[in-house]
């Protein structure tokens, strides 16, 4: 079986020429050492861009909101799940979309290397199966892959794409080494007084640029509420109070929609720890649903229908 | 009037250079506390940022990535324009008290340094002058670092700004190995130093020096770009289809805006009640949709295209235009920013590169 | 050094509903400092920032003339936050106001010659305080004949009636007043303002045209301007943009090199034929 990425240039290139779709949505190589870059591509001859690694971070499932016209589009399994999600919510045509999913062992956060190479900058990185060599101005690291994945990725349930047309790369065994919830079972077990500093800190840091909100796939409403001026609902100063209401109403409009890909925490320019909240809201709906978003096409979404024996012990 | 120090009215000097021992750099900087307001790179949870500091213990030079702009020195994300009030039943207004004492901001680089008199040209060139921002660059004596250390994502050659340059400044540091060269650059750079016992006449050696360290810090510049007359160039492009295709992945954040020391956009909100609130000017963004948004819903720049083709023909075109320069500096911050890894080289090369259909 | 973003109070004097439904109203205002009101010299034209405080602020042209010393007019229409609210205030609410900003029309250019001013809708405000400018006996003499065509959906829609009914009757203006469509009432012309302007058809020698309208009138004007010969450095036109500062520096109001608050609103075609087409 050859590699994901030459299987990827090999679907892209044939639907591309059997005119199945007008554009895949994949990555290419990023200007800057160990990232990707979003890539468009509408002519076969262009699909040797296309690359599969573990810099592969964004959630390309945003591009598909408003998209009109067939589109391929190169899917990890939490970009496949936040499809789901989107057609479920009538936001994406199924028919619009051929996804190549691909099965996906955790993409890597940068921010936890530069946090090793204490200052040194890298000027040049490959990668294989499991590690990661980084280069830079009088160094030379090799560094082990998985103890500098995404926070997102270690918890990760779901590596093989719930619903796609086409497969890149072989399905891959679940895991469930570590707890999913771990980080927010300790922050649980913090007193109200440790969370709301934990809280404070973190979200004092946002500087309101949005990028969280406008990687996220789900976060496609036509006017968010943060800028609506009638009635203003959210101040837009950076403010704690204003950054509290911004962060914690976005967090609870993803509820049960959130499918965890950590696309907010990699765009978030302050490294403000976003999956404290959004992780929590996952866990709630969890317990009180036994629900998991874009894992069916069947599924409507929880906080979207009524069922006779959903919990109700909040109403008082 | 206090002189300033921009690169249109400043006062050249030609001062013989000093040196200091780099172990002697705190005592100076606490020194300059016991008189001065002073900023300086900080290290903020994680995040390298130039801050106000109280100790010299708090300076952070060699930051494990590129510190924050040092706009927001002069321009804060988030300020006050006035506070307001209706006591029995009359409404006063209040404007935040101007800066009793002069504020020192240390070691900004070229580029920054660079980007602030370009910043003076948007806010102090037409009545009626910023005088918020005014205020606080007329009391900022600002004291240079040299560039020694240039990152993989600068590009500031390309753009006429140079790692060592002085422009702007009023006193410079330049870091030669164990000891900085100081080269007061105006009077009100020199009295800083004036006195002060660790500075002593820099030697021919140290000189010598730091011609060699500049000469490395210039060429580690490895982004090479031509943007000969790109204003003339984006003029001809202006309705290619270049632009639909660079924006495709642009998800439209402000990233690169904030991280940006020349962009300067802001909106202007008011916080509080008809009894009692302020009025504060914060930031904004031409990437976001809701920037030019008409009350009416009518929108002049609808996607992506037109806000990206707004973003670089403002830096490249529109400010050449209005003030005969470039309003970037080839920091490349935005560059790393970027959730989306949007390189403004690459854009740059793509709009050079691109014949008008 | 007084911040220019500390905008003057006023007191609303005056409100007056403008139009049938009752979303456009004149506020009449007077400054609490007379210092302020003296300061406070504008063009017809120029625009203001208008603020409730706790509220917001936004550009509105001013509607009354130079001319009326004693006070000065804002005609608004609810649309958005701070119009809205504006709307709900009563006489004797306390109004800020920064300005007078922007360019105004070239009422130095238009002196001894012809001038046609053409409005549709509710654009027609800061043509109403060109209109009156000219008409004051003061100026009257200074320029030449003067045509006013203006037209509305309907009668109802039609902006200061009282002042319309004043023009009617003065024999030193050409006034065309058109609505799209009339009603059971309505005895004057019924059409588009760009074929009653067509059929009024100024002479455009040594002539002057201002035209201020919803870009679907400005689009079928365009084409009656150059038939009737008016050259584009003798037309001029007032553009609206999305403002937040009013003077140049919060950078969102350009067109191409240009900002509307501080280069415009007021712009001659040759002028915007080499600006970006992006409003």
């Amino acid at each position: 079986m050859s590699e994901p990425r030459d299987q990827i240039r090999e679907h892209a290139r044939r639907l591309l020429d059997e005119g199945k779709v007008e554009v895949i949505i994949g990555y290419e190589k990023g200007s800057v050492p160990l990232q990707s870059t979003p890539c468009f591509v509408r002519d076969a001859d262009n699909v040797e861009r296309l690359i599969w690694d573990s810099t592969c971070g964004p959630n390309l499932a945003k591009y598909l909101f408003d998209r009109e016209g067939k589109t391929g589009i190169v899917a990890k399994a939490c970009d496949a799940r936040s499809i789901v999600v989107g057609i479920v919510e009538n936001q994406i045509e199924r028919e619009d979309v051929v996804v190549i999913g691909v099965p996906c062992e955790g993409v890597i956060d940068l921010k936890k290397i530069d946090a090793v190479l204490d200052g040194k900058e890298i000027l040049e990185a490959s990668m294989d199966n499991d590690k990661v060599s980084v280069k830079g101005d009088g160094f030379e690291q090799i560094l082990s892959k998985k103890e500098f994945l995404c926070d997102s990725c270690i918890s990760c349930r779901h590596r093989n794409p719930p619903v796609y047309d086409i497969l890149a790369g072989d399905e891959l065994e679940e895991t469930k080494e570590s707890d999913e919830f771990e980080e927010i079972s300790k922050l649980e077990a913090k007193s109200p007084e440790e969370r709301w500093n934990h809280f404070s800190k973190e979200l004092g840091k946002c500087i309101r640029c949005y990028a969280c909100r406008n990687v996220c796939p789900l976060c496609y409403c036509k006017e968010c509420f943060v800028d609506e001026t009638m009635p203003s609902w959210c101040g837009k100063t950076t403010d704690l109070s204003d950054t509290m209401t911004y962060h914690i109403i976005r967090a609870l409009h993803i509820a049960g929609r959130c499918v965890d890909c950590g696309a907010c925490s990699r765009a978030c320019p302050e490294d403000i720890d976003l999956r404290a909240l959004t992780k929590k809201v996952e866990k709630i709906v969890r317990e009180l649903y036994d629900y998991e978003p874009g894992l069916s096409l069947e599924e409507l979404p929880v906080l979207g229908i009524f069922e006779q024996d959903d919990p109700q012990e909040f109403i008082k | 009037m206090i002189l300033r120090s921009s690169s249109n009215r400043s006062v050249v000097l030609k001062m013989k250079e000093k040196t200091i021992e780099k172990k002697d750099l705190s005592g100076f900087i606490d020194s300059l506390l016991e008189e001065y307001q002073v900023f300086a790179p900080t290290i903020a949870e994680g995040i390298p940022r130039f801050d106000r500091i109280s100790s010299s213990t708090q300076v952070s030079l060699d930051s494990p990535k590129l510190e924050r702009s040092p706009k927001e020195v002069f321009f804060p994300q988030c300020e006050t324009l006035f506070t307001y009030q209706l006591i029995d039943g009359k409404m006063t207004m209040e404007e935040p008290p101007a800066l009793e004492s002069e504020r020192v901001l240390l070691f900004v680089r070229p580029c920054d340094v660079k980007a602030l008199t370009l910043m003076d040209s948007v806010f102090t060139s037409w009545e009626p002058k910023d005088t918020n921002y005014l205020d606080k660059r007329e009391k900022t004596i600002i004291v240079g670092r040299a560039c020694s250390r240039p990152w993989s994502t600068c590009f500031c050659t390309s753009l006429g700004v140079d790692p060592f340059g002085k422009e702007g400044m009023d006193l410079v540091f330049e870091d030669i190995g164990d000891k900085y060269v100081v080269e007061a650059l105006t009077e009100r750079g020199g009295k800083i130093i004036d006195g002060s016992s660790l500075f002593k006449d820099a030697e021919k050696k140290d000189l010598e020096n730091l011609k060699e360290v500049s000469k490395k810090a210039t060429e580690a510049i490895r982004s090479e770009l031509d943007v000969k007359e790109i204003e003339k160039k984006l003029k001809a492009i202006y309705d290619d289809s270049f632009w639909g295709k660079v924006s495709e992945k642009c998800v439209g954040c402000g990233v690169c805006s904030y991280l940006c020391p020349v962009c300067h956009c802001f909106d202007v909100q008011d916080e509080g009640t008809e009894l009692k609130g302020k009025r504060v000017r914060i930031w904004d963004a031409c990437q976001y949709p809701i920037f030019t948004l008409h009350a009416s819903g009518h929108n002049p720049r609808t996607s992506s295209r037109e806000r990206i083709r707004q973003r670089m023909m403002h830096k490249f075109s529109y400010f050449i235009e209005n003030f005969g320069e470039l309003a970037c500096v080839g920091c490349g911050r935005c560059i790393k920013g970027c959730p989306g890894n949007m390189d403004i080289r690459e854009v740059l090369t793509g709009i050079m590169a691109t014949e008008a259909d | 050094m007084r911040s220019p973003y500390t905008p003057s109070l006023t007191v609303v004097d005056k409100i007056i509903s403008e139009n049938d439904v009752n979303d456009i109203k004149t506020f009449q205002l007077a400054f609490k400092d007379q210092d302020a009101a003296k300061a406070f010299k504008y063009t017809p034209g120029q625009f203001s920032e208008i603020s409730l405080l706790g509220v917001g602020e936004c550009p509105i042209g001013i509607a009354s003339s130079p001319m009326d010393e004693d006070y000065i007019q804002f005609t608004v229409k609810k649309v958005g936050v701070l119009t809205t609210s504006l709307h709900n205030c009563v006489e004797g609410d306390v109004v800020g106001v920064r300005g007078p900003y922007g360019n105004g029309f070239p009422t130095d250019i238009m002196e001894g010659r012809d001038v046609v001013i053409v409005g549709g809708g509710f654009a027609f405000t800061t043509l109403r305080s060109l209109t009156k400018y000219i008409l004051h006996e003061a100026n009257r003499k200074r320029f030449g004949n003067l045509t006013v065509v203006y037209g509305a959906r309907n009668p109802g829609e039609l902006l200061y009636k009282y002042d319309l009914e004043a023009w009617g009757e003065r024999d030193d203006l050409n006034l065309v007043v058109t609505v799209d469509k009339g009603d059971d009432s309505w005895t004057g012309k019924e059409g588009f303002v760009p074929a009653i302007l067509k059929e009024t058809s100024p002479s455009s020698e040594n002539a002057v045209m201002v035209v201020c309208g919803p870009p679907a009138m400005i689009r079928f004007t365009i084409p009656v301007i150059e038939e009737l010969k008016f050259q584009p450095e003798n037309t001029y036109i007032s553009l609206e943009m999305r403002m937040k500062c009013g003077i140049g520096k919060c950078g969102r109001c350009n067109i191409g090199s240009k900002y509307v608050c501080k280069d415009g609103p007021v712009f001659s075609f040759d002028e915007l034929q080499v600006l970006p087409k992006e409003y």
